[in-house]
């Protein structure tokens, strides 16, 4: 029986390159290792699983491992079980989306909000199925109401720093939510400045005695964010 | 008022719920909790990450836990802008 | 595409590494060839169909002339495309671009940034070459 704080889920992705849906379960897996579950996941390409070294190929022998195909031909799963024995968990996206992912682009230069939600809703999926395998490793009930335990929400998003006062912050997904509001049409200038610290206060607690400086950091940090888009 | 609490039925997301019902409890407001747990009804509000807090329509807070302190901070900041 | 067209196109095929930024950039230069600078005489396969030996991917890449793009040294779409018997043209590394780029903040595995973008620019324009090198000396057979 593997501890709580030592385990983590191993995640191969097909990434297949012809297809929307390989570029959905890519990007889905990103998110999985650097948004919802940062500390319990851990991935490594397929082609270097299956071409690497014993070590690499011990991969699925050391993690309890979940593959994330793009359609029914699951090359991730294929590989893992031939390299390293079965896996705990093997999702589909062609099975998860159906037809929503008809109008997904395999390029992420071209992503659209379709392409967005598709990431989404894989991710959760993914997300779920890694508590459902560490709490079957760990013996550790996914339905525990302490709020101690690792579940789909209880990661902050991979924050983003600023410095109100002399107090570095971290402000958890701060990227995602200027990528947002830049999606939203949000100026980078003073009358779009209220909507930017309105949409950081929904993820970070923002006192409101400090929302003036807030705003002025934030809209500096917003500036210099759409400058190297 | 309503509140709607939005994830997938997950232990956080019931932390939420529960500190957001102690909110409405300590206010005595008259409120409905609804909980909102379909991906695709999730999805329409466009929050970044689960669990999610929203008051009369409008995302209040996600991808974090509000105490019941908080919440009810913001249940009178949503009342007062009615 | 025609039969016979469609067996004279190369075939771009990335590592699409997961873990690096480079990886992405391979993924992203292969879609701006497929798609943009030489469409119609390029394609993409995906090299999971060529790990577990797809019989169409397999014969394809015998059939057909293949240009592997990898982003690190480890060149996992070189090694797995050879692996699997694969006709090799020429293998390009996105580590090289990145010598002519020094101090470019290119962005995540997930995410390019305008250095990036330039980066992925400037691969595929070196991948376009390659495909018309083979297309004008005729070696597409």
């Amino acid at each position: 029986m593997m501890s709580p704080e030592m385990t983590k889920v191993g995640i191969v992705s097909c990434s297949g390159e012809s297809i929307a849906e390989g570029t959905i379960s890519r990007l889905a897996t990103r998110r999985v290792l650097e948004l919802l579950r940062p500390d319990k996941t851990v991935t490594i390409c397929l082609p270097l699983f299956v071409a690497g070294s014993e070590g690499e190929q011990n991969f699925a022998k050391t993690h309890p491992t979940i593959t994330i195909d793009g359609c029914p031909k699951q090359c991730a799963r294929w590989g893992t079980e031939q390299r390293s024995g079965p896996v705990s968990g093997a999702l589909i996206v062609s099975e998860i989306l159906g037809t929503a992912a008809k109008g997904c682009s395999r390029s992420s230069r071209s992503a659209s909000k379709p392409d967005k939600e598709a990431v989404w809703i894989v991710a959760e999926h993914v997300a779920a199925e890694v508590d459902r395998v560490l709490a079957e490793v760990t013996n550790v009930p996914s339905e525990k109401t302490s709020t101690e335990v690792e579940c789909a929400c209880s990661r902050p998003l991979a924050g983003g720093t600023v410095t109100i006062g002399r107090t570095t912050v971290t402000i958890p997904g701060l990227h995602l939510i200027f990528e947002q509001c830049l999606d939203r049409s949000i100026p980078a200038d003073e009358s779009g400045s209220k909507d930017l610290l309105e949409a950081v206060k929904i993820y970070h607690r923002i006192l409101p005695e400090e929302e003036t400086e807030y705003r002025n950091v934030l809209l500096s940090a917003y500036c210099k964010f759409r400058q190297g888009k | 008022m309503k509140i709607q609490v939005l994830g997938t039925g997950c232990p956080r997301c019931k932390a939420l719920a529960s500190n957001a019902e102690k909110a409405v409890r300590e206010l005595g407001l008259n409120a409905e909790i609804e909980k909102v747990t379909g991906i695709q009804e999730i999805l329409k509000f466009e929050i970044l990450m689960t669990p999610g807090l929203v008051i009369d329509g409008k995302v209040r807070a996600a991808g974090r836990v509000p105490s019941p302190d908080e919440i009810k901070q913001l249940l009178v900041e949503s009342k007062e802008s009615r | 595409m025609t039969n016979h067209a469609k067996e004279k196109t190369v075939l771009v095929i990335p590592c699409s590494g997961i873990g690096k930024v480079h990886g992405l950039i391979s993924r992203e230069a292969t879609y701006q060839v497929t798609d943009e600078l030489a469409p119609g005489r390029t394609d993409t396969l995906c090299l999971g169909l060529l790990v577990r030996r797809d019989d169409e991917a397999v014969a394809a890449i015998k059939r057909q002339y293949c240009i592997t793009i990898d982003g690190c040294p480890k060149a996992c779409a070189e090694k797995n495309v050879q692996m699997a018997g694969g006709r090799i043209a020429s293998s390009v590394q996105v580590a090289a671009a990145f010598k002519r780029h020094h101090g470019a903040r290119p962005g995540t595995a997930t995410d390019l940034s305008k250095d990036g973008w330039m980066i992925t620019r400037e691969v595929a324009e070196a991948v376009a070459g390659e495909v018309e090198r083979l297309h004008d000396g005729k070696e597409v057979s």
